[in-house]
Formats: structure tokens, C-alpha cells, sequence
């Protein structure tokens, strides 16, 4: 994409309104700042991104009429058409949340994600109220250790390469990856080899379902308990931005907040974990 | 007695080495093309021919060379990974006439200026890896690959690169992915045809292994006697893998178009018919990937559209017969078990949606499927290639996903009382 497109302003139609987006866009991102919400579960803004969900299909218009394409991977372009709420967009996206669900363990009530997590809201949203799957679901060990910080649960996991993308591109730590075949793909570290990054917290807080977790706040507290307070981190000089989290007068969590000049809503783990030794029952001071 | 182009050879002993390749006319065509042609003659040629690719997508060779993006580095691409069930046709010329496809290659490699061309095999061919590789080395030691080829000024260099055992690896994106090194993960397209961002980032031209191995054949002759033979958009030869319920099932070379369904099965030359009082009960025309078509079809000739508007596709060319003892169910649910186990696992609808109809359909077969289980299998059909149409749409990412459906709505479409038999008498009515 030469900068000049990018540079351009483009007019599309989003549902028959018309809008203006920054040429070279990504769908997703123009029909959000436009209004239009598509739900999604591997788009990332900070990542590549790989069309792999499937949940964000709309209808585009192309030289054979409309089809269903990724919002997340397709950027726009001057005079593009889209659907978002077509019946056939309304089909494949309760299709994509079914097939999600299908072998997901439903264990939200035991899960640290639930309450702040995209498949549970999405699921209360538009999901259908009875399961239409009556075969075993998938098993796996549950959780593994992955590291000394971070618990994988493969049950959980919905493939959707955000931490593997983080631990490749971002962090440049592919030590976590897709393994096998079919509905049988998990994410896993390969063996005698840990997943040992500095940054490896991040694909905790990406992952948009309980599938990974960190062992600081397992079972430690529900995200509608806690208080938060933007800060920054004091770990080194680099200031990132964070949000502090806590429960019951006690440090609970931090997470990485998204600033452009800063962090890029990650942290490294020392930052991310590093306020254990405030609530340490060892400290001096 | 037809003509045959890539299996003339196959049945000469030794027919693998270098020296009988020589003894009939082997290279020759290369050097025609190096010494005689600009590399736009053997292009135009190949446009001439008309020949479709025989990898399965079945695209015009000429007009796919024509569309590679002119970057200083472009490479080739072999696909030879032959992993389809019952596609077995790339298999005989890999291992019987190596040579053929190494040519085929080169003079690829000089027509669309590619530096370095890749042959990528399937890793369970072991035989044709040890052969592919001979003919390489022998190729090599005989100035055809390398440096100044033929002092004619071209330099190519060729490498065999084995499979590691993964049916998506057919997928050309995922087989460019797999030769970078990585996991095969099918590209999402559009925007990138491999034409404008293939191997390595470069211009790539992906061909299958037939297709590569017609080319010495057309240089030779002239792409307008390829053209001869066939109707339409069939031109040429095609190598027909037969197999299923046939007293003689094996490869076939026939001139496209000039035998019918009917023909090929039943000829005594050909699959010999089936077993003694047994009829057709279904053809599978392309591959596991293609649509079931009914007896009713036999008559059709075996070319591209005419199996296209009879609802299927010739794909790859291997043709299953499924005859009357043979359970439809059971068919179907082998084949989903099949893309379960090699979809590649990137999208939801092909990873989640394959493991879940492969389960529905094999308790159907078991005998504790329920009727309403069919509507079932349909809509999750459907959310994979809606409305099961063909060609298909679909919601995944390559075509693997709406390969799925295929057979599962061909037997439910075709078959529905059989269904119903394994229901209601819970199990399965065939012996086997
Ligand atoms: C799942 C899948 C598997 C495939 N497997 C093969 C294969 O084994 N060999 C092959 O030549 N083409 C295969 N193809 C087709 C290739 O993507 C591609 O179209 C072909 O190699 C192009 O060569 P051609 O133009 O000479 O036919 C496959 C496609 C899909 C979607
Ligand atoms: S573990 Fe989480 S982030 Fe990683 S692929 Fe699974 S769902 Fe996505
Ligand atoms: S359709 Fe299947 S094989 Fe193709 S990319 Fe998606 S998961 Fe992989
Ligand atoms: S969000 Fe677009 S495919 Fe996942």
C-alpha cells in the first residue's frame, strides 16, 4: 500500500449510509469509528492480523456480487460496499459462534475470564439459548503449566493466534505455538522448552478467552469486584501505562493500557507482576 | 489407439533413468526452447494449447503464466503433493518418468524467468523422492540444470523439497508456507495470488505435477496439436486415476473428452467394469473434494464443463465408483473424517464445523442418528458454504472448508432413504 492511499480519504458505504474512511483502512476499525460494531475475537489492533475466527465476516460487494469476507484483514477502498446486517452476515456469524462453542467447556463460573470475556458477552448477546451439539466434547488436560507464570487451559482455547502472533511478532519469543491438526489444533510450547519470555503476561490479557492465565491473580478475585486506577509502571524509566487493579484493600492485577507514544498497551513481566512484592508479607518497609 | 503425452514412457523399463529418457527424444524439447525459442514463443505455445491446470482448480496454464508479476526475483513452484484420497495420478509420473517432469520444469523455469524452481513433493512418496532426486542429480552432471544450460546463456537451479505429511500442503499458499519453513496455513486471498506475492515474498508460479509434465510435449508438437485433441476448454490428454468398486482400477490416459464415465468404467481396456451383477450406484468425478453425480451422468464425457454443469468438477481427475453394495453413509462419513483430520485448523468453520458433522454422521452409521440429525448435518453444511451451492461459497478460508460439505449433501441429497434406514433400524444395512 503506497502511503498516498493511506494518506486519502475514501468514501464506502457502510448498511447503505454513506462514510469516510482513511484509504487503506482496515473495514473493522472504519465501520467502529463509523458507528457500526462487527464482532471479533482474533483481530487485534497492535497485531498483524490474520482473518483466522471467521467471526467478523460482512457482506462486501465485489466483481461477482456480494460475499462474505474477514472486516479484520479487507481495508477499504473508495466507493466498497458493505453489509453488516444482512440475514446471510446474521447466518455465518451465529454459525462461527456455534462452532466456537461446540467444544468449548462452558466452565464460566470457574473460569477467571468470566465477566470480561468477548465469547461470554458474545455468547449472551447474540448466542442461541440451547446447544444443538450432542457429541463429546473435546478433552484436554486442564491446565498445564506453560511457564512459572502463565497456565495454559486448552479446553478454553478458541485458536484464535493472538498470543502466538504476540510471542512471534511482538515479543519475538515464538516459543508458543500451534500444534496438530483439525478440531484437534492446540496451542502448546514445544517440549522441554518453557515458555520462558520476558513478556509472556501479555498473551494473558489478549487472550480473549480463560485459556491462558497467570498464576498472581488465579482464582484471586472477579472482575466486577475490582477498583482501577490508571497509572504508571515504576518497574524502569520507561513509564509504561497501566491499570491498576485491586480487591478487598490488596493489589490484585495490572494491565497494560493501549498508549501510542508509550507501551502499546503491553508490559514486560517484571512490570506486570512485580507489584506482588508490595503486597509481600516480607517487605521492610 | 489415443495418444499418449505424460505416460508414453512409463511402461519402458528403466523408464526413470537418464539414458532411456535420452533414447526417446528425452530433452530434446528443452533444448528446442533454449536454443530455438524466446521465452514468449514457449509461452504462447502453452497459451495455444489451452491447457487447463491438472492440480485440481483446473485454470489456464498460459493465462496463469501471463498473470506473474515481472520482479527482478520470480520463482516456479511444483506441486506434486499429491494427498488427496484416490488422487494417485502424480504418483506414476514421479516415479516412472521423473525426466519428463524435471524437463517439464526447466522449460517452465526459462518461459517465465524464474532463477530457481522447486519441486515439492509429497513426503510419503519415497520411491518418487529417490527418483525425482536421480533424474535431478543426472540432470545436473548432464548440463540440463545449473549454470548456462545448453550454452544457451540460462541458469536454473532445481530443488526437491519432500512433504511432511500434511494433505493442506496441496493448497498452493499453504505449500508456499511450508516451503518458507512454517506451518502450512492456507494465505487468505484475495489480495495475494501467488503470481504477484508468492515464495519468499517473490512473484511464484504454482503448477501441479501433470501440468508440468505435459510442457515437453506441447514445445515439442506445438500447442495447436495439444489443442487438437479434446472439445472446448478440454484440450489435451488427461490422466485419469480410477478406483472404488472396479475390477481394474488404475491410471488412464485419455484424450479429454473422448470416452464417456460409462466408457471408462466399463471398458475391458479401462476399469473392466464392476463385479458380477453389481451396478453404479454413484461416481465421485474429482476427487474427495467434488460432488457426487448419479448413475443417470454416466454418459457424460469425461471433460471439464461438462462435469461442471452436471453439478461437480473433474478436479484432480480421479474418478471413484461407488457401486450398490456399498454403504453412502458410511462413504460420506469416511470422507469428512478425512478433511477433520487434515483441515489445517486456522478458521473456526472448517476446524470446529468438520470435527462436528464427522461425529453426527458417524453415529448415524452406528445406527443412533435421528432424523432430525439430517437437517442438522445440512445447516452446519451451510454455515460452512452457504447456501450450498456449487461452486461453493464459503465462510472459511481456502477451499478445504467447502470441500466438506461435498459428499455429506451428495448422500443426504442423493441418498436420503439409506439415511433413513440407519435410523430407523438403528445401524447400518451394508456388510462390510
Ligand atoms: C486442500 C487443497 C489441496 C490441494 N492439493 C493439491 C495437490 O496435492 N496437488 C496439486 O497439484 N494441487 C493441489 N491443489 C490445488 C492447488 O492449490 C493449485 O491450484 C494447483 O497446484 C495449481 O496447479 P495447476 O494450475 O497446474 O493445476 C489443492 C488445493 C486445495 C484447496
Ligand atoms: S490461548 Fe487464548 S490467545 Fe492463545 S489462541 Fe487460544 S484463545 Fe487465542
Ligand atoms: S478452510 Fe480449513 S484448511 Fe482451509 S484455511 Fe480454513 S481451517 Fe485451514
Ligand atoms: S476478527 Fe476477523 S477473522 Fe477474526
Amino acid at each position: 500500500m503506497s502511503t498516498d492511499e493511506s494518506q486519502n480519504l475514501v468514501t464506502l458505504s457502510i448498511d447503505g449510509k454513506e462514510i469516510n474512511a482513511k484509504g487503506g483502512e482496515l473495514l473493522i476499525e472504519a465501520a467502529e469509528k463509523a458507528g457500526v460494531f462487527i464482532p471479533r475475537f482474533c483481530y487485534h489492533n497492535r497485531l498483524p492480523q490474520v482473518g483466522m475466527c471467521r467471526m467478523c465476516l460482512v457482506e462486501v460487494k465485489g466483481p461477482r456480487g456480494f460475499s462474505l469476507q474477514p472486516s479484520c484483514y479487507l481495508p477499504v477502498s473508495e466507493a466498497m460496499e458493505v453489509i453488516t446486517q444482512s440475514e446471510k452476515v446474521k447466518k455465518a456469524q451465529d454459525g462461527i459462534l456455534e462452532f466456537l462453542l461446540i467444544n468449548h467447556p462452558l466452565d464460566c463460573p470457574t473460569c477467571d475470564k468470566g465477566g470480561e470475556c468477548p465469547l461470554q458477552d458474545q455468547t449472551l448477546t447474540y448466542g442461541p439459548g440451547e446447544s444443538r451439539f450432542a457429541e463429546e466434547k473435546r478433552h484436554w488436560e486442564k491446565p498445564i503449566a506453560i511457564s512459572e507464570l502463565v497456565f495454559l487451559d486448552r479446553e478454553r482455547c478458541i485458536q484464535c493466534d493472538r498470543c502466538t502472533r504476540f510471542a512471534d511478532v511482538v515479543a519475538g519469543d515464538a516459543l508458543i505455538e500451534f500444534i496438530g491438526r483439525g478440531d484437534h489444533t492446540e496451542v502448546n510450547v514445544f517440549p522441554d522448552r518453557p515458555f520462558s519470555s520476558y513478556f509472556s503476561g501479555n498473551t494473558v490479557q489478549i487472550c480473549p478467552v480463560g485459556a491462558l492465565t497467570a498464576t498472581p491473580y488465579r482464582f484471586k478475585a472477579r472482575p466486577w469486584d475490582l477498583s482501577q486506577v490508571e497509572s504508571s509502571c515504576m518497574a524502569c524509566s520507561m513509564g509504561c501505562r497501566i491499570m491498576v487493579q485491586s480487591s478487598q484493600n490488596g493489589l490484585t492485577r495490572y494491565l497494560g493500557l493501549d498508549s501510542d507514544s508509550v507501551n502499546h498497551g503491553w508490559l514486560c513481566d517484571k512490570g506486570r507482576f512485580g507489584f506482588e512484592a508490595v503486597n509481600s508479607a516480607d517487605r521492610e518497609s | 489407439m489415443s495418444t499418449k503425452i505424460v505416460t508414453a514412457r512409463v511402461d519402458i523399463p528403466n523408464s526413470h533413468t537418464l539414458s532411456v529418457y535420452l533414447e526417446h527424444g528425452g530433452y530434446q524439447s528443452l533444448r528446442k526452447a533454449l536454443l530455438e525459442m524466446t521465452p514468449e514463443q514457449v509461452q504462447e505455445e502453452v497459451t495455444a494449447s489451452g491447457m487447463l491446470g491438472r492440480g485440481g482448480a483446473g485454470f489456464e496454464t498460459g493465462r496463469k503464466w501471463s498473470m506473474l508479476k515481472q520482479d527482478l526475483v520470480r520463482y516456479l513452484v511444483v506441486n506434486g503433493d499429491e494427498s488427496e484420497p484416490s488422487t494417485f495420478k502424480d504418483h506414476l509420473l514421479v516415479e516412472n518418468d521423473p525426466h519428463q517432469l524435471v524437463e517439464g520444469t526447466l522449460i517452465t523455469a526459462y518461459a517465465i524467468g524464474a532463477s530457481r524452481a522447486f519441486i515439492y513433493l509429497r513426503g510419503e512418496f519415497a520411491l518418487g523422492l529417490e527418483r525425482v532426486q536421480s533424474a535431478i542429480n543426472e540432470a545436473y552432471a548432464y548440463g540440463a540444470i545449473g549454470r548456462n544450460i545448453f550454452g544457451s546463456g540460462f541458469s536454473v537451479d532445481l530443488v526437491l523439497q519432500p512433504g511432511a505429511g500434511a494433505y493442506i500442503c496441496g493448497e498452493e499458499t499453504a505449500l508456499i508456507e511450508s516451503l518458507e519453513g512454517k506451518r502450512g496455513f492456507p494465505r487468505i486471498k484475495p489480495p495475494y495470488f501467488p503470481a504477484v506475492i508468492g515464495l519468499y515474498g517473490a512473484p511464484t508460479i504454482v503448477n501441479n505435477v501433470e501440468t508440468m509434465s505435459n510442457v515437453p510435449w506441447i514445445v515439442k508438437n506445438g500447442g495447436q496439436a495439444f489443442a487438437a485433441m479434446g472439445k472446448g476448454r478440454s484440450t489435451g490428454t488427461r490422466l485419469f486415476a480410477l478406483s472404488g468398486d472396479v475390477m481394474r482400477p488404475g491410471n488412464y490416459e485419455l484424450e479429454m473428452t473422448s470416452k464417456t464415465f460409462r466408457e471408462l468404467i466399463y471398458d475391458p481396456d479401462f476399469g473392466g467394469g464392476l463385479k458380477e451383477g453389481r451396478s453404479v450406484k454413484a461416481v465421485i468425478p474429482g476427487g474427495v473434494s467434488a460432488p457426487w453425480i448419479g448413475p443417470d451422468n454416466l454418459d457424460l464425457p469425461l471433460g471439464q464443463d461438462e462435469v461442471a454443469q452436471a453439478g461437480s468438477m473433474l478436479g484432480s481427475g480421479s474418478i471413484i465408483v461407488l457401486d450398490d453394495h456399498t454403504c453412502a453413509v458410511r462413504a460420506a462419513w469416511r470422507i469428512t473424517r478425512f478433511f477433520n483430520r487434515e483441515s489445517c485448523g486456522q478458521c473456526t468453520p472448517c476446524r470446529e464445523g468438520s470435527g462436528w458433522i464427522e461425529k453426527i454422521m458417524h453415529r448415524i452409521e452406528l445406527g443412533s442418528g435421528t432424523e432430525s440429525d439430517l437437517d442438522l448435518v445440512l445447516d452446519a453444511c451451510d454455515n460452512i458454504a452457504p447456501g450450498l451451492t456449487w461452486p461453493p461459497q464459503q465462510t472459511t478460508i481456502c477451499v478445504l472448508g467447502p470441500s466438506i460439505p461435498s459428499s455429506v449433501v451428495s448422500a443426504i441429497k442423493m441418498f436420503r432413504d439409506e439415511f433413513m434406514v440407519h435410523i430407523k433400524e438403528e445401524g447400518c444395512p451394508f456388510v462390510h
